[in-house]
């Protein structure tokens, strides 16, 4: 036989069948799977016979043919009951380091189970949908001048009616918005701040939302049907049934009246966009047939159902042809789909429906669920070290006794396991306590149920599995492989062979710990720092009302509120800081020149003394003044500006000027010194103050302490004029400390996670401390004959650890200030870092390592050394 | 008696190794039963069954010569043993008396 023409089987394959097979069966089996597979090489290729001839090998891998595996003696079950008991007297008679094993294990796995329940309900958005993979939403992409482009989730609301027909691909598609308007029932009370979603008649096709009574009927006359989700119906018709009562819908233009024709289940925490009522239509409200791509609006959110197995670049293609077909330009615009499912955590466009979750929250909790981990495993390898030297003369018995390093190796997994037992009834325990707090921390309704919900939750036994694996690994083999002799003198000098070992666990520990720390204080300084920076604005002692769009009682109330003694100044204005704005526009000055961006608020004449806005130069609007704004204002209307739009323009401060841009035409009257219109993530831009005397809010200046007076003041004016149910209303400063709630929580989270890391770091070197002082009992007692001091004994105890906490600077510190460099970048304002930071936090653990080592050495220390030196 | 019980697919072992007289090894048999019986098993199924019927009694086996071909590797022959072939003809008897109680009418196809 010519070795080239018969190829040999499979090595690999061979020498996994020699493996694992019975030796009595293996001649037979090799031979007939060479017979066969030289057959086979007469029939086929080469490769087809050897991927059959594996096959064939993993076929036999079954119990027939499986050879005996030393590994059931390994855990014989007389031995293993054994080890159990065990270890069941060394958790009695250890009682504390026996706890803070458990305690640790327990800690470290709560976290994870806690986080992994996070992540796992982030991941889980939008999935309840039927095939959510199908689903799409249309981003409507416009490419500047520049070559940058801009994303928006909202697509040109003139061009859908025309899109019918031009995506052959699927003809499931449904657009709508989500807004917000008063709700008057049958009784006349009027219910505010319902999320209303008008769509049209697909959007129950497109999603899933489950129509739990009535129906939806368009046959006939019906153009429209409203829905109300279940809690919603609940609470406007109590006791009653909400089928067919008729509501009015009070609309920006008109009112409807409609009656309600079915009941939806509530919408699931897990959508990425939520609504109370839903407003179906069978027509788009406005049909326009003439669209041209010089002047459109965005308003209306664009889903698509598609057919498994679609080409998405095939759509895009056939989107790119419908907007030149409608006269486009396809190099400026383009839709762009976009899979449901990478909305919540990916999409981050201006103007989506609600605000998405962040991946990079995703990513920094499982982090920290990792390190948390790594802390409790090294955690608990240190503590079982800690107990080496009383472990070390049982081993001894046993290896003399006939104990070979695998039984001891299984003892010590045993232990293991039995800790690991006892840890998961806490991490219960743990978990069930902390899960109100912890969904408070991450804005999230966390319950038990993703946990068998879940993907990711094959995370939970993988990290137990993991937990007892590397717990037990380092001990078991240690331990195991000791000698001896050594042991039964008790001598450990042996042991200090892994001694490295132990110094670099010790070492992560720290560094976690201290990175930890660092960033505490980092995100508390910027967070100091965010609350008390001087706005430009005073943000105290206002109170904001908001009256809803072109309410009729804002003129009057504001008269009112006038009057009052207890009110400084009161205006109305669109503008509320970090919340609300009037507009902003977008111009260039030449031909290919950047884009600058206008902000305007609007506001009455009284809406700068209200807010305490410093006006530089020139007047500010008079009551009543006739001004034109946006595209109606003329270059010689009255414009009020700050002074870094002068400066981005290159314009002097000086009044008089007349400005002349695409969004931006007046005349200078006033100059307002800078201030910071929304939030500190932005540097301030170009701010143009409009004047406008319809605002949303009405912004109450009062006279210091006298909030409450103004408030009750106010409902009762508001009452007396017969305004509908009382608005909603907040204090600028109360709310303005909620802006920054995201680094608030961070901070939280860290200071909870923080403790959690330290405490189990200081458990682990409590046990290590255990350890170093039995180890050295002799040598304090030769060192105290010879005259050292307490301190100095305590010192030389404290030293290795100091070492180990250096080097864990070393790592820490770098890490740590990549990470929140990165961090503070994304404020436009933002402290610098300092060495401060993490000098007091090395100095933090030092002093809880230095205590806790001190605690545990000191016994060691004040010990008679006539008493240490008797020891043998 | 526990193990004198025989399944579909030993049966047909035991048939095939039968028809195999004194050539009846792994492959022989799987080529035999493909023939037979146009049944696709593999290779790991029959060792299996004969494995097994060996365990049980109905078979048993020996070393064939070892040739060049198969890597060098020697063939295991398998025979019936006595019980083996009372095993068959039980199961034979079995199904003849089962065949003798049908009524002919249950097997008219109107």
């Amino acid at each position: 036989m010519h070795p080239n023409k018969h190829p040999l089987p499979p090595r690999r394959s061979t020498r996994f069948l020699r493996w694992f097979c019975k030796p009595d069966l293996l001649e037979e089996i090799e031979g007939d799977l060479q017979e066969e597979y030289d057959e086979r090489l007469q029939r086929m290729s080469a490769t087809r016979a050897r991927w059959i001839y594996a096959w064939q090998v993993l076929s036999f891998f079954r119990p027939f043919a499986l050879r005996k595996f030393p590994f059931p003696t390994f855990f014989s079950h007389i031995m293993f009951t054994h080890y159990l008991k065990i270890a069941f007297r060394n958790l009695r008679r250890q009682i504390l380091p026996s706890s803070i094993k458990v305690i640790g294990l327990s800690l470290g796995l709560a976290t994870c189970t806690l986080i992994f329940m996070y992540v796992g309900l982030e991941q889980s958005f939008d999935r309840f949908h039927e095939a959510p993979e199908d689903i799409y939403r249309l981003v409507f992409e416009t490419t500047r001048e520049d070559g940058s482009t801009n994303l928006s989730p909202r697509t040109p609301m003139e061009a859908l009616p025309l899109m019918n027909g031009h995506v052959p691909q699927t003809n499931l598609k449904t657009s709508f918005n989500i807004t917000d308007y008063p709700i008057q029932d049958s009784s006349g009370q009027v219910h505010l701040h319902h999320q209303i979603a008008q769509a049209d008649s697909n959007f129950l096709s497109v999603f899933s939302f489950p129509l739990e009574e009535g129906r939806v009927d368009f046959s006939g006359e019906n153009l429209r049907q409203l829905l109300l989700t279940r809690s919603l119906a609940d609470k406007m018709f109590p006791h009653q049934n909400p089928i067919g009562q008729w509501v009015k819908v009070m609309g920006w233009r008109d009112t409807l009246h409609i009656p309600i024709s079915g009941i939806l289940a509530d919408v699931p925490e897990t959508a990425h966009f939520t609504f109370e009522l839903l407003l179906l239509s069978k027509k788009p409200a406005r049909l326009r047939q003439d669209f041209d791509w010089s002047g459109f609006s965005y308003s209306k959110f664009t889903y698509l159902r598609m057919p498994s197995g679609f080409s998405p670049q095939q759509t895009e293609t056939d989107l790119k042809s419908f907007i030149q077909a409608t006269g486009g330009d396809s190099s400026r615009y383009a839709y762009v789909l976009q899979p449901l499912l990478d909305i919540h955590l990916q999409s981050h466009m201006h103007g989506e429906i609600q605000p998405n979750g962040d991946l990079r929250t995703v990513y920094l909790f499982t982090g920290i669920a990792i390190l948390i981990l790594l802390i409790a495993i090294i955690n608990y390898i240190l503590t079982v070290l800690a107990d080496f030297s009383r472990r070390v003369k049982e081993i001894g018995i046993r290896k003399v006794n006939g104990a070979l390093a695998h039984s001891i190796i299984s003892q010590f997994f045993t232990e293991t396991l039995l800790y690991l037992l006892l840890a998961l009834p806490l991490v219960g325990i743990w978990v069930y306590l902390a899960m109100p707090s912890f969904s408070e921390l991450v804005e999230r309704s966390i319950d038990w149920r993703i946990l068998w919900t879940s993907d990711l939750m094959w995370l939970l036994p993988l990290s137990v599995a993991l937990v007892l694996l590397l717990s037990g690994l380092y001990p078991a083999l240690l331990l195991g492989r000791l000698r001896i002799v050594a042991s039964m003198k008790g001598q450990l000098r042996k042991l200090n062979d892994g001694a490295w070992i132990r110094k670099v666990l010790l070492t992560v520990q720290f560094a976690i710990t201290l990175a930890l720390f660092i960033g505490l204080g980092v995100i508390f300084r910027q967070l100091n720092y965010l609350q008390h920076k001087d706005m430009g604005f005073d943000k105290n002692h206002k109170l904001v009302v908001n009256l809803g769009v072109l309410n009729k009682l804002s003129k009057p109330i504001r008269q009112e509120m006038r009057k009052s003694p207890l009110v400084r100044q009161a205006s109305l204005t669109n503008w509320v800081p970090a919340r609300s704005l009037g507009g902003y526009g977008t111009f260039t000055t030449e031909e290919g020149g950047s884009l600058i961006e206008v902000q305007f608020f609007d506001g009455d004449e009284a809406v700068m003394e209200a807010y305490g806005l410093s006006l530089l130069q020139g007047r500010s609007f008079e009551a009543g003044e006739r001004v034109n704004t946006g595209p109606d204002a003329s270059p010689q209307d009255p414009i009020i500006v700050n002074q870094t739009l002068l400066r981005t323009l290159n314009l002097p401060e000086e009044l008089g000027q007349v400005l002349e841009y695409p969004a931006l035409r007046g005349r200078v009257i006033g100059i307002m010194e800078d201030f910071h219109i929304r939030n500190l993530y932005e540097p301030i831009k170009p701010v143009s103050y409009q004047y406008r005397d319809d605002g949303t809010y009405l912004v109450m200046a009062y006279q210091p302490g006298q909030g409450g007076a103004v408030l009750d003041h106010f409902k009762e004016s508001w009452t007396a004029m017969g305004g509908p149910s009382q608005p909603p209303y907040f204090f600028l400063d109360e709310y303005l400390d909620t802006v920054y709630d995201k680094e608030d929580r961070l901070m939280n989270m860290l200071i909870a996670f923080g403790l959690i890391a330290i405490s189990l770091a200081c458990l682990g070197v409590f046990g290590l401390a255990s350890f170093a002082a039995a180890r050295r009992t002799k040598e304090i007692g030769i060192r105290k004959v010879l005259g050292a001091g307490l301190s100095q004994l305590l010192l030389l105890l404290n030293k290795e650890y100091l070492m180990l906490m250096g080097v864990s600077a070393l790592l820490a510190v770098p890490l740590a200030w990549y990470f929140l460099q990165d961090w503070l970048n994304t404020f436009a304002y933002h402290i610098e870092l300092s060495w401060g930071e993490c000098a007091v936090a090395l100095l933090v653990l030092i002093g809880l390592v230095s205590i806790t080592v001190s605690l545990r050495s000191w016994r060691t220390a004040r010990q008679n050394p006539a008493q240490a030196l008797r020891t043998e | 008696m526990k193990g004198t019980h025989i399944g579909e697919f030993e049966e047909l072992v035991l048939l095939t190794v039968a028809i195999l007289y004194d050539t009846a090894y792994g492959v022989a048999i799987k080529q035999e039963i493909l023939q037979q019986t146009a049944r696709k098993v593999t290779l790991s199924t029959v060792h299996a069954a004969l494995h097994r019927l060996e365990k049980k009694g109905f078979l048993q086996s020996r070393l064939g010569e070892a040739t060049q071909s198969r890597g060098g590797k020697r063939k295991k022959l398998f025979t019936l043993t006595s019980a083996g072939v009372a095993a068959i003809q039980r199961a034979r008897q079995q199904r003849n008396r089962l065949w003798e109680a049908i009524p002919s009418v249950a097997l008219d196809p109107s």
